[in-house]
């Protein structure tokens, strides 16, 4: 483990968090915001403390789950390519918020949990339980099957929501789209307050468990020759992952690419050892997702991009900058 | 230090049987676990270690169940190095070496001067030293070997279980491995080493263990168990036995012509 590295990206982290509230279409000044004396909210200091600081956490928070996941994800099923979408969890996500915004007569609410938050979970949450009782052998989880079994379950899903699509109104076309898009604009705390109970435990699960995944990442023999349990680590790293990805995505939709490539990011800069690698990559996930997240709201400012759209453009070209140069570096 | 008592194992969709009466493994002594291909070695060997349970029998480490044990404290007593070794990421020597601490660590892993200093030490008797900062791409076949070899000793063991260590070795790395070995039985360690070379495991081992499709055909003392007999039994090839100058443990030579009768 190498703290100063951590206390490195930690502070990046901060210092996107520090900064990004004051970035968007409105321009917002320190002082119209720390104005002492009014009672009365201004416009000024709504937007800033309803709009721009919840974002601006809940972006942090997202993209910084997601990464984590990712990389926690990457290791356990040894697989550079796994993040966790490819774990069907996109898929089924989709379906479950599609359904709810189809047929507004599911309509719940169940304390600070929306109703397409509600089914997009309970979609992501039924995949994984899916995959992993298909996967799960007595000898351990199949990797290849759990693998699999996720690519087709994105498969059947898309499927269905082609088939949905074709049978729905135009407006709530609209909003699913918008949904599918990725979007962290929400308005107030209740959807962060919403997340906390999920996904605080996971992080601490995946947290916990990064030294057994330095192992891991040797193969299943070596790793229980030194001594880990490694039925007990991987069941609770891809039970924390899931619980991680399917809370943030009931939220902010199925944002891509964070999770893939922060950890490859993380690891070609940073080092090997997932002690590092795993909080890392949530302090450097958070903090890419913040900077996209300022970015869609002032490219075509006064109107809004999806932030999926702006962390696959952005990322994407920079990953490949990253991978072009570290070669370049090596040989 | 190790007993297996009336072991029986199959695996699903499979006739094939092991099936291991009785079977220990002694602080001080090399022991060598020969036989054909699909003969049961590799499974015996993890079987002991641990790592696959088996549907009959019991394993007992220092008198204790081992399926009773946690697999950190399992780790304590047995090093464990399986035939395929590899890694999905390119660590160092040294970063592998540390992971054998991990039973001895806490909740973040961290070494202590201990802890370091058992690392030091395997590195050094692997040979190891002056590599610590290389990374496993970059090192040879035999290197690789040591390099998994290093953190498995830095569990600090006091059983050693081996599956093939020299199989993709030349001679020379071969018979380093095994005086590295020899110097660790010396030290009081039990060694098990898994091998299809049975020139070496006579040569180096004090006792041998002949398997046969999943049977156990003979134990005992390497002049014992190898006879020209036997090899033409299991192996259905007929073989010159030697005796090596030195030590006077016998070794094989392949016939090249046929026997004529």
């Amino acid at each position: 483990m190498n703290k100063k590295t951590i206390i490195i990206y930690a502070l990046l982290f901060c210092a996107v968090a520090v900064i990004s509230p004051w970035i968007g279409s409105e321009s917002i000044s320190p002082a119209e915001v720390f104005s002492a004396g009014t009672a009365a909210p201004t416009p000024a200091k709504e937007i800033f403390w309803l709009q721009r600081i919840p974002r601006v956490l809940l972006a942090l928070i997202a993209g910084g789950a997601l990464a984590l996941t990712g990389a926690a994800f990457q290791v356990l099923f040894r697989n550079p390519l796994v993040e966790p979408f490819t774990l069907g969890i996109s898929g089924s996500s989709s379906l479950g918020a599609f359904i709810t915004i189809l047929y507004p007569c599911l309509w719940l609410r169940w304390g600070p949990f929306s109703s397409v938050q509600l089914f997009a979970a309970l979609g992501a949450g039924t995949s994984l339980l899916l995959i992993y009782t298909l996967s799960n052998r007595p000898e351990g989880v199949d990797i290849y099957t759990l693998l699999l079994a996720g690519v087709t379950i994105s498969i059947i899903c898309s499927g269905a929501i082609l088939l949905l699509t074709y049978f729905s109104d135009p407006h709530s076309l609209v909003i699913f789209q918008h949904w599918m898009m990725g979007g962290i604009d929400i308005i107030g705390y209740q959807s962060l307050f919403s997340l906390a109970p999920l996904l605080l435990p996971a992080i601490v699960v995946l947290f916990y468990h990064s030294k057994e995944l330095n192992h891991i990442a040797l193969n299943d023999e070596m790793a229980m020759g030194h001594g880990v349990d490694i039925k007990t680590v991987r069941r609770n790293v891809f039970i924390g992952g899931g619980l991680a990805a399917a809370s943030v995505v009931s939220i902010v939709g199925p944002i891509g690419f964070v999770g893939l490539i922060i950890p490859h990011a993380v690891r070609r800069i940073s080092g090997l050892d997932q002690r590092t690698v795993l909080p890392c990559s949530f302090f450097l996930g958070g903090a890419s997702l913040a900077l996209c997240d300022a970015a869609a709201r002032t490219i075509i400012a006064p109107t809004e991009l999806p932030v999926g759209i702006i962390t696959a453009v952005i990322g994407g070209p920079l990953f490949i900058r990253l991978l072009v140069s570290r070669r370049l570096h090596k040989l | 230090m190790i007993e297996l008592h009336n072991i029986v194992h199959r695996f699903p969709g499979s006739e094939w049987k092991l099936d291991i009466p009785d079977f220990s493994i002694q602080a001080s002594e090399i022991l060598g676990i020969i036989g054909p291909n699909g003969s049961g070695k590799s499974t015996l060997l993890r079987i002991t270690a641990g790592i696959i349970k088996p549907l009959e029998g019991t394993v007992r480490l220092s008198g204790k169940k081992i399926n009773k044990l946690k697999r950190k404290e399992i780790a304590k007593k047995i090093g464990y190095l399986p035939q395929e070794t590899g890694s999905e990421y390119d660590y160092t020597v040294e970063e592998l070496a540390r992971m054998g601490r991990y039973s001895y660590t806490g909740t973040f892993g961290g070494l202590g001067p201990l802890d370091l200093k058992i690392v030091r030490e395997s590195l050094k008797s692997t040979d190891m030293e002056n590599m610590s900062e290389r990374r496993l791409s970059r090192l040879s076949g035999g290197e690789k070997k040591r390099a998994f070899l290093a953190s498995v000793l830095a569990q600090s063991p006091d059983i050693l279980l081996l599956d093939e260590p020299t199989s993709s070795l030349d001679i020379h790395r071969q018979v380093q491995f095994f005086r590295l070995l020899r110097r660790l039985a010396n030290q009081g360690m039990g060694v098990a080493v898994v091998t299809h070379d049975v020139n070496f495991a006579s040569l180096f081992c004090q006792k041998l263990v002949f398997l046969v499709n999943g049977g156990l055909l003979s134990m005992g003392k390497p002049e014992k168990v190898i006879s020209e007999k036997t090899i033409k039994y299991v192996y259905g090839e007929d073989v010159f036995l030697g005796r090596h100058p030195e030590t006077d443990n016998p070794y094989l030579l392949p016939r090249l012509f046929k026997k004529t009768k």
